[in-house]
């Protein structure tokens, strides 16, 4: 069988050299050091896949990806960048390129991608290290229509229906529609199945995906503003303020506590009804801290309500969250991830 | 109702990625277990952290008067999912490396829960 086509652009030839001998056994690799190089070898020869650095000196990878958009619309773009800003890969997504790799880069994400895009058949993938943003992205670019079905750490799952660069809809155990989108791309690990498109799919959202994913980093943005003003709270030492604004971030949350120590001194209790007043329950909580397999988080599910207890082992302190049935249980759970850092740093 | 060996047997035999499956009874004793790698993953040390696990859960579940159905903990190397079979009280526990896909866990032990419902 021929192999296909691979064009590596770089003005630092040894990424071109070395991923150029990672790839050859199975591509054929050209190799340029300048965008205009690239496009001198592409007016001669068949390429399938461009691989591109975005900086380089004189014309950029932007200006390959224009260049690649009037001239040769088929051919895929992956871009690399040592400067992976939300505003720089915002603007990789905004020119077109199908999906971006920062640096260093680990080759072998390189090859799933490539061989993602040759194959033509369903694919599952582990989202570790992976923007599911990104790998939207392509399916959006590539015109696919496909359900894409995404699973979180805990095993909730969520759908997105694909139609020719179009999202029809999306479901979640909890929402449809655009609500539901946005929650599942919330959803920072877990794993995704790409497989053809469902029949009878209510088109309920219908906007253009690339639309959508724009939009998408603009929230992330504001988000982590947010989380910067949180950040700012914690370093000022501020305990009662900072967690009940995580209280109230976390939103449909009934108690937060926070205990330091094996003394069992519980140094936060925000408690919105008393039913779920469990401060003693809370301070009699003994993990067995003699044992050598450290537990990091727990999420209980009872019949009425859910449990979050997250560990920090570091400084001997738990957070317990109560939630009321039924609440997007997946993204309370992340969100409190999040803050970890933050109280790890405020606290120890 | 004790949770059968055979079933034990049957999660190992039909589910990739689980390495270590656990029944702990209403007492806290743990009646049956396997571990897929008893030199890497030591009974020593799992069965204690289970128990304790277990135990301090049932603690606070007790105080809001809410029954648990499942439990989902992380630790630095593993995910235990544990189920609690309501006829006798007793939980299930599978063992999951970290990164292990808790999603195929959760049908496993959805069957299993049924199964010794139906015996």
């Amino acid at each position: 069988m021929n192999k296909r086509n691979i064009l590596i652009v770089d003005d630092e030839k040894n990424i071109v050299m070395s991923l150029s001998d990672y790839l050859e056994a199975d591509y054929n690799c050209y190799k340029a050091y300048s965008v205009d190089e690239a496009i001198k070898i592409m007016k001669n020869s068949p390429v399938d896949v461009v691989i591109s650095d975005v900086r380089m000196p004189g014309k950029t990878g932007f200006d390959l990806i224009r260049w690649l958009k009037e001239n040769r619309p088929k051919v895929k773009t992956i871009m690399m960048t040592a400067y992976g800003s939300d505003s720089v890969k915002r603007a990789i997504r905004k020119e077109g390129a199908i999906f971006y790799f920062e640096k260093p880069i680990d080759y072998s994400e390189i090859r799933n991608i490539i061989e993602h895009i040759f194959s033509p058949r369903g694919f599952t993938a582990d989202l570790s290290g992976m923007d599911l943003i990104d790998m939207l992205q392509i399916l959006g670019f590539s015109g696919k229509d496909c359900t894409v079905t995404v699973r979180n750490r805990l095993g909730e799952s969520g759908k997105v229906f694909l139609k020719n660069s179009v999202l029809l809809n999306a479901e979640t155990d909890f929402n449809t529609g655009l609500e539901a989108f946005y929650d599942i791309i919330k959803w920072e690990s877990g794993s995704f199945s790409v497989n053809a498109l469902e029949d009878d799919i209510n088109p309920e959202i219908s906007y253009s995906l690339e639309h959508l994913l724009l939009e998408v980093s603009r929230i992330r943005d504001e988000s982590n503003r947010e989380y910067e003003t949180a950040k700012e709270k914690a370093v000022a030492g501020d305990y009662t303020e900072f967690f009940q604004e995580m209280k109230d971030k976390l939103k449909e949350c009934l108690a937060l506590y926070v205990k330091k120590g094996k003394t069992g001194n519980v140094i936060i209790s925000l408690v919105d009804d008393q039913k779920y007043s469990i401060e003693n329950a809370i301070k009699n909580y003994n993990p067995d801290k003699s044992s050598k397999i450290k537990l990091d988080e727990m999420l209980i599910t009872l019949e009425n309500s859910y449990i979050i207890i997250q560990q920090l082992n570091s400084i001997d302190v738990i957070i317990t969250a109560i939630f009321k049935k039924p609440c997007n249980i997946g993204l309370k759970y992340l969100t409190i991830s999040k803050y970890k850092p933050l109280v790890e740093g405020m606290i120890k | 109702m004790s949770m059968k060996e055979e079933l034990i047997s049957q999660i190992f035999s039909e589910t990739e990625g689980i390495i270590g499956v656990f029944e702990i009874l209403p007492s806290n004793k743990i009646d049956k277990y396997r571990i897929l790698d008893e030199k890497k993953h030591k009974p020593s040390e799992m069965l204690p952290f289970l128990q304790n696990l277990v135990s301090e859960t049932k603690k606070i579940c007790s105080v809001l008067k809410d029954t648990p159905t499942e439990i989902i903990a992380n630790s630095s190397d593993y995910t235990f999912l544990i189920n609690t079979i309501k006829t006798d009280g007793s939980s299930l526990v599978l063992m999951l490396p970290k990164e292990g896909n808790i999603g195929v866990a959760k049908v496993i032990a959805q069957k299993v829960v049924a199964q010794c419902k139906s015996k």
